[in-house]
């Protein structure tokens, strides 16, 4: 391990690290801008310049820059040589000569790393005499506010949207000292991840436009350690709150899991949580003059259901947008075999797959870090850039750093497009094939039977080949597939070449595999059903039979899931009683007997198993909307007034560790979940941790004269270590329970390094989480006699030209079910369309951009609505592609044949021509 | 005065359009590669060149066949290896490479044969100034005359060596002289320098083995091959070797371009090729090689122009780019003109050029302008050599220069636009008008190029 002498002190220091690493690693001060863990050494800001001598006799030294100079053994340098201070100083001075000193109205003021810096150097007194450059801001999407005057150019702007992320429009223009950062012209950025660049900017030109349009300065900002609801990916967040409402969520750094990064549907999706359709107290559709409060509603509801539990005519929904332990409590109340765990049935069967086969194999569940250095990859029917965004930036890296070979079978060219060696645009029944062709090569049958080698298109044979040989010759290889295309085969073909991959090699290959998920706890909900529970449509039988006469349903929006919407309403319409808890009006809201609003993840604390098998905690940050409860707590009294047996040891869980407790020791899958961080009793020093910062403004700032006390109420909370207050304990907790990242001199999200272990690397004390699936020691696995391929049904008969698969095509604005109820997400999802490839549009005689009215035909079902078309020549001719999880397609799931009729052209309105 | 006979400039008759092939081939042009890749080895012309102590005439005078040497060679090394013409001639006062591409335009593709030979380089670019247009097309018609010949193409003159020469015109910018600047534009991208190391000779062009050579260097090579080291050594008149294109421009009596023994005196360029100062104008100061090199004062003036020289005098021949500041003209002036070219020029990727630069212009317009403060002065001086050694590449350095010896050589100039709230100097100054005489060898373009 290198020594490396700084200011007559010697430190040891990591191999390959550059002297500025060395001196944070060490936990030093030196400012910097450019440089960033992720990003590298640039040495364009010049800000990080220390005294290096060439050795113990060298009493002159010369400046160098720290991040472009290697820590080897013996090096002597000096930060606080006078010199190098009096440089440093000069930089800010420089840096400042533009600056617009705009601290009093800029967004980034008292997190600004700028700031930060310009205090740590020391510079404080202005000589530049002449005018500032000023520059013409542009509008950068609904997201990111654009303000240049303040650009420091250190470059990270660019260096993040192009070089680390692949982003096209974001550029640098101009030269000398008018370097400009923005976009060709004016518009919204492309990239799904713009939104790092509110945290890489060390200033504010890139500021949060969502926490702009209800601004409060960030250490007034009240936070808890959350985990992002908006994929299953689980990447680590802190929402931010002040005065009942969510002003913003920035990324938690989690070295294993989204590092420094969140994409922009993570980022900007959480303002459905201050929306105006917010469900806020509990209402019944009875009208029988009781009030709809709490007290009435619960023992009504629980009246109700001891009755239907009698009769044997109860049944539940669960979530895999819920926690864990509303799930949880919510299959207690019904017990095991009446809980429906709230997936579609495919979905679910995918998932029950997934889990089967990673409990009973080698092959490891990719974490995002893994994902970040493989180097092959092979992506079946997924379309991962909108399904999971943050495996798509993970992959980006493998490509641009690790060299990974990246096959990619989707149904369109995509972001991950220009990385990749084959890029096979099928629908999900041949990327099945795809998958299973890749597997019959892997076991040495080359020629993969007719069936399936006469369904792919021609020319594919020889990407299975090199693909096949790719993986072979990896030392790392990963399998993606995705659970947005709704199709089995696609899963079980991924898995197949996975375990070829462990069987082939002897064991010596690592191969990893990794199933995008569309929510949070997908697989925690999966993992607590363990497969028990009935069917969507087997519960759909039991209610139309009568069966099932009461339903309870926990955070979720059936019309989602079943792709009948008539059947379900009808359904649910023969229901004695829909009972719903939500947090959102949905369809399944406007049907229930009784409303019961519950809180967002946001606003509560519970457990989330990501689609890595990551169980993670989340805390509260702000107290409810109106009346809303935390749902697992609904769902407690409920269990309890409603007198089920064995229900006593509920009368216990008035936390939320009580119950998180109570899974664990009911589920063996899940017994660690307890482990993932301290309960709600936890306390330092008997201390609880403050949400509040230290630099908080507290009470005497309150911009009301007549009332000084906080507009909400803190409510009481058992559920976490946290205090709705600036006070409490000040040093460090555990690393689960960090509510910001925060260090003397270091207000910006750049603080994180005072955190690290290493800077970029784990953080003190081991990054939160834990995976409760890890690879066991079966090395040998099925011989692949196993193999499954699920077809698509065959097609139907009629026009042939007109006869089109249905696929559902993931947006990454607008498929997430809470994201796009949030006016910034909205405003960035394209309107319901039909996607098609330019000679399927010339064959039935549409145009791109034409709004039609269409009549889809299922089996013999017929389907008639209005939709824009759209053109993607990259689509296959024989696919029709409808947007994944929008209203307008709720009435389909998986992918099928149709006929497709065009009835009619809606009139459209000529667009009003610009004035020249 | 010192006579000589035309080396690089031998071909060139200002106003007569530059030989063509036959031309060329007439004057003894092409004798070197067919020698060279008839003869020689690559290791063998390489060590040729090293022997003849050829310096890099672009500014640097780094030794032109040690830089060769580093290129890695063997059966494991990257290839393919290029050669870049470095024809992106900006900087002020400087004019010589412009002569020998409009004048001579085979000699230098003769330069850039042997060159890639020698560092093994199959393929060659030539990279231009926007300006140089008609220079451009001149070389694509003489790349177009030697391919025809066979000295361009596969297996040149039966050697066995491929070489393919492209020209690029640039855009335009001083910084993509800059060689690590130039190769990121010759990419495709913003011209910024890239940090050293890995040197451009081990990862250069699209990472690959590069030499980064002037026009003058290149043109150079032919007649080392033709004379030999020893002849190239003895040209010389101080400790460097060859000649040296001298482009003077200022209040002299005859500016223009000269070749010379590299290592005449200032005082001899100025005062007798160049016919001395016009009437009624005296010697104030010159800046010898290009924008980016000190000021010389009047006691300077018996110092030799060669690189080995002017190290020692603190200073750098440059690009022998010789700027005459006359008595009349004002080194304020002077400063504010040529800081406002490099501020100008800063390509903008780190803060003390972007930045620190453009406040000395701000300075020094304040200054001229009448709004100096007591301690400008030492502000800018300050100022500057923070400035210059602390930031990316070599540009700022290049602004370092004028600037300091500015303000050590004539302080007292600084001293008086503050006290009198002003620039003392006439603006425009009232100059006399040029002298006509014809004595010595000025290859001022005047005619067609």
């Amino acid at each position: 391990m290198p020594k490396v002498t700084i200011d007559n002190k010697t430190y040891d220091v990591a191999e390959g690290r550059n002297l500025l690493e060395a001196i944070l690693d060490n936990k030093l001060e030196l400012p910097y801008f450019c440089w960033h863990p992720e990003l590298g050494s640039v040495g364009s800001c010049r800000l990080c310049a220390v005294k290096q001598y060439r050795d113990e006799d060298d009493k002159q030294g010369r400046l160098v820059t720290s991040c472009m100079m290697p820590a080897t053994d013996g090096a002597r340098i000096s930060i606080a040589d006078p010199e190098a201070a009096e440089f440093r100083r000069s930089v800010i001075e420089w840096l400042m000569i533009n600056h617009p000193h705009d601290c009093p109205v800029c967004d980034e003021g008292g997190e600004c790393h700028l700031q930060d810096m310009t205090v740590m150097t020391g510079h404080a007194h202005r000589r530049y005499r002449g005018r500032k450059r000023t520059f013409t801001n542009q509008n950068l999407g609904p997201f990111i506010h654009h303000e240049m005057n303040r650009c420091i150019q250190c470059y990270r702007c660019v260096r993040f949207y192009r070089e680390y992320a692949g982003g096209e429009d974001l550029g640098v223009f101009a030269s000398k000292n008018h370097v400009y950062f923005g976009r060709f012209e004016e518009g919204a950025l492309e990239l799904p991840f713009a939104g790092n660049l509110v945290e890489v900017c060390p200033t504010g030109v890139f500021t949060d436009k969502t926490l702009h349009r209800h601004f409060t300065r960030k250490w007034d900002l009240q936070s808890a350690p959350s985990i992002c609801t908006h994929c299953g990916l689980g990447c680590n967040t802190l929402p931010a709150s002040r005065y009942g409402t969510l002003r913003r969520v920035t990324s938690r750094y989690n070295s294993e899991v989204n590092g420094y990064w969140l994409c922009d549907r993570g980022r900007f999706g959480y303002e459905y949580v201050n929306g105006n359709d917010r469900l806020l107290a509990p209402a019944s559709r009875t009208d029988d003059g009781a009030p709809d409060d709490w007290e009435t509603s619960t023992a009504a509801i629980a009246g109700i259901l001891s009755e239907a539990r009698a009769n044997g005519t109860l049944a539940a929904v669960g979530s895999p947008r819920a926690s864990l332990e509303s799930n949880f409590v919510l299959r207690e109340i019904v017990g095991a075999e009446r809980f429906n765990p709230g997936l579609a049935d495919e979905e679910r069967r995918i998932v029950t797959r997934f889990l089967e086969f990673l409990e009973s194999t080698s092959v490891r569940c990719a974490s995002l870090r893994d994902a970040n250095s493989v180097d092959v990859a092979l992506v079946l029917g997924a379309d991962v850039t909108s399904e999971a965004p943050l495996l798509d930036l993970a992959m980006t890296q493998a490509c641009r750093n690790a060299g990974c070979r990246l096959t990619l079978t989707s149904l369109r060219r995509g972001r991950l497009s220009k990385f990749a060696a084959d890029d096979l645009h099928l629908d999900p029944d041949q990327a099945a094939r795809f998958g299973a062709a890749i597997v019959a090569t892997l076991r040495g049958t080359p020629e993969p039977p007719e069936a399936l080698r006469d369904s792919l298109p021609p020319g594919t044979h020889d990407r299975v080949r090199d693909t096949a040989a790719a993986l072979s010759a990896a030392r790392r290889p990963l399998v993606i597939a995705g659970t947005s295309a709704r199709h089995r085969g696609v899963l079980e073909a991924a898995i197949q070449v996975a375990q070829a991959l462990v069987s082939t090699s002897g064991g010596s290959k690592e191969p990893l595999v990794s199933l995008a998920l569309p929510e949070p706890n997908t697989l925690g909900v999966t993992m607590l059903d363990a497969g028990e529970g009935p069917s969507l449509e087997n519960l759909l039988s039991a209610i139309e039979s009568g069966k099932v006469s009461t339903l309870i349903v926990c955070e979720n929006d059936l019309f989602r899931r079943s792709g009948n919407p008539e059947r379900l309403a009808n359904a649910l319409a023969k229901l004695e009683t829909l009972i719903v808890l939500d947090q959102l009006e949905t369809s399944t809201v406007e049907g229930a007997d009784w409303t019961l609003p519950v809180a967002a993840a946001a606003e509560s604390s519970g457990t989330f198993v990501s689609s890595e098998g990551r169980a993670q905690r989340y805390f509260q940050v702000k107290a409810a909307a109106g009346e809303a409860r935390t749902s697992w707590r609904v769902l407690r009294d409920l269990l309890v007034d409603s007198q089920q047996e064995g229900s006593e040891a509920a009368l216990e869980w008035t936390a939320t560790h009580h119950v998180t407790a109570a899974l664990a020791a009911a589920h063996s899958s899940l017994r660690q979940v307890v482990e993932i961080a301290p309960p709600g009793d936890f306390r330092l020093l008997q201390q609880r941790i403050p949400r509040l910062s230290i630099r908080s403004s507290g009470r005497n700032a309150m911009p009301d004269m007549t009332d000084v006390r906080q507009h909400v109420q803190p409510p009481e909370d058992t559920d976490t270590p946290f205090a709705f207050s600036m006070e409490g304990y000040q040093g460090r907790g555990p690393t689960s329970l960090l509510p910001r990242y925060w260090s003397p001199g270091w207000n910006s999200s750049e603080a994180v390094n005072r955190f690290q272990i290493e800077v970029g690397g784990p953080l003190h004390g081991g990054d939160p989480g834990l995976r409760l699936i890890e690879p066991g020691d079966i090395r040998t696995g099925s011989d692949g006699a196993g193999l499954q391929t699920v077809s698509v049904a065959a097609v139907p008969t009629g026009k042939l030209e007109a006869v089109l698969m249905l696929c559902g095509i993931s947006e990454v604005f607008g498929s997430e079910e809470t994201s796009r109820r949030a006016p910034a997400v909205a405003e960035s999802m394209p309107p319901a369309y039909m996607l098609l490839n330019p000679d399927t549009a010339v064959s039935l005689g549409v145009v791109e951009d034409g709004r039609y009215d269409l009549r889809f035909g299922i089996d013999e079902e017929m389907r008639e609505l209005s939709l824009t078309v759209r053109i993607d020549e990259t689509l296959p001719i024989h696919v029709a592609g409808l947007p994944a999880g929008y209203p307008e397609t709720a009435w389909w799931q998986a992918p099928c044949w149709a006929t497709v009729e065009i009835t009619g052209q809606v009139e459209q309105r000529e667009p009003e021509k610009e004035q020249p | 005065m010192t006579e000589i006979t035309p080396v690089l400039t031998a071909n060139i008759e200002p106003g007569r359009e530059p030989l063509d092939r036959d031309g060329y081939e007439q004057a003894g042009g092409y004798a070197a590669v067919r020698k060279a890749l008839g003869e020689m080895s690559p290791d063998q012309l390489l060590e040729l060149v090293k022997e003849s102590n050829l310096r890099g005439r672009g500014g640097a005078g780094f030794p032109t066949g040690m830089k060769w040497g580093f290129v890695p060679q063997g059966p494991d090394s990257p290839t393919p290896k290029y050669l870049i013409a470095n024809g992106d001639e900006m900087e002020p006062g400087t004019f010589k490479d412009r002569m020998l591409i409009h004048g001579d335009p085979h000699q230098l593709i003769e330069g850039i044969i042997l060159s890639a030979y020698a560092v093994r380089a199959p393929v060659g670019y030539i990279f231009l100034r926007p300006e140089y247009q008609r220079g451009a097309d001149l070389l694509r018609h003489a790349i177009a005359e030697a391919e025809a010949a066979g000295y361009i193409g596969k297996n040149i003159l039966g050697s066995g060596f491929d070489f393919e020469l492209h020209t690029h015109v640039s855009a335009g910018r001083y910084i993509c002289g800059e060689e690590t600047a130039l190769m990121n534009a010759l990419e495709g991208r913003r011209p910024n320098p890239r940090s050293r190391p890995p040197y451009p000779a081990i990862s250069g062009l699209f990472g690959k083995p590069t030499i980064v050579q002037n026009i003058e260097t290149l043109s150079c090579v032919p007649h080392i091959v033709n004379n030999g080291a020893k002849w190239f050594r003895r040209l010389g008149l101080g400790e460097d070797a060859g000649t040296k294109l001298y482009c003077v421009s200022g209040k002299v009596r005859r500016p223009g371009v000269y070749e010379l023994p590299i290592g005449v005196t200032l005082r001899e360029l100025v005062f007798e090729h160049c016919g001395g100062m016009r009437d009624g104008l005296e010697f104030k100061a010159a800046i010898p090689g290009g924008a980016a090199t000190m000021l010389m004062s009047p006691e300077e003036l018996d110092t030799r122009l060669d690189f080995t020289s002017l190290d020692k005098a603190k200073n750098r021949l440059g690009t022998a780019g010789v700027i005459v500041i006359d008595d009349r003209t004002c080194i304020v002036g002077i400063s504010l003109n040529l800081q406002s070219f490099f501020a100008r020029e800063s390509c903008g990727w780190c803060t003390p050029c972007r930045e620190g630069i453009s406040w000395i212009v701000d300075v020094l317009r304040d200054l001229e302008e009448g709004r100096g403060e007591p301690g400008d002065a030492e502000l800018l001086l300050r100022e500057m050599k923070m400035i210059g050694p602390n930031a990316f590449c070599a540009l700022a350095m290049g602004a370092e220069g004028p600037m300091v010896s500015a303000l050590e050589k004539y302080p007292e100039e600084f001293e008086t636009h503050i006290s009198s709230g002003g620039c003392p100097y006439e603006h425009p100054p009232a100059l006399p008008p040029n002298g006509s005489g014809e004595q010595g060898r000025n290859l001022t373009p005047r005619a067609a190029w």
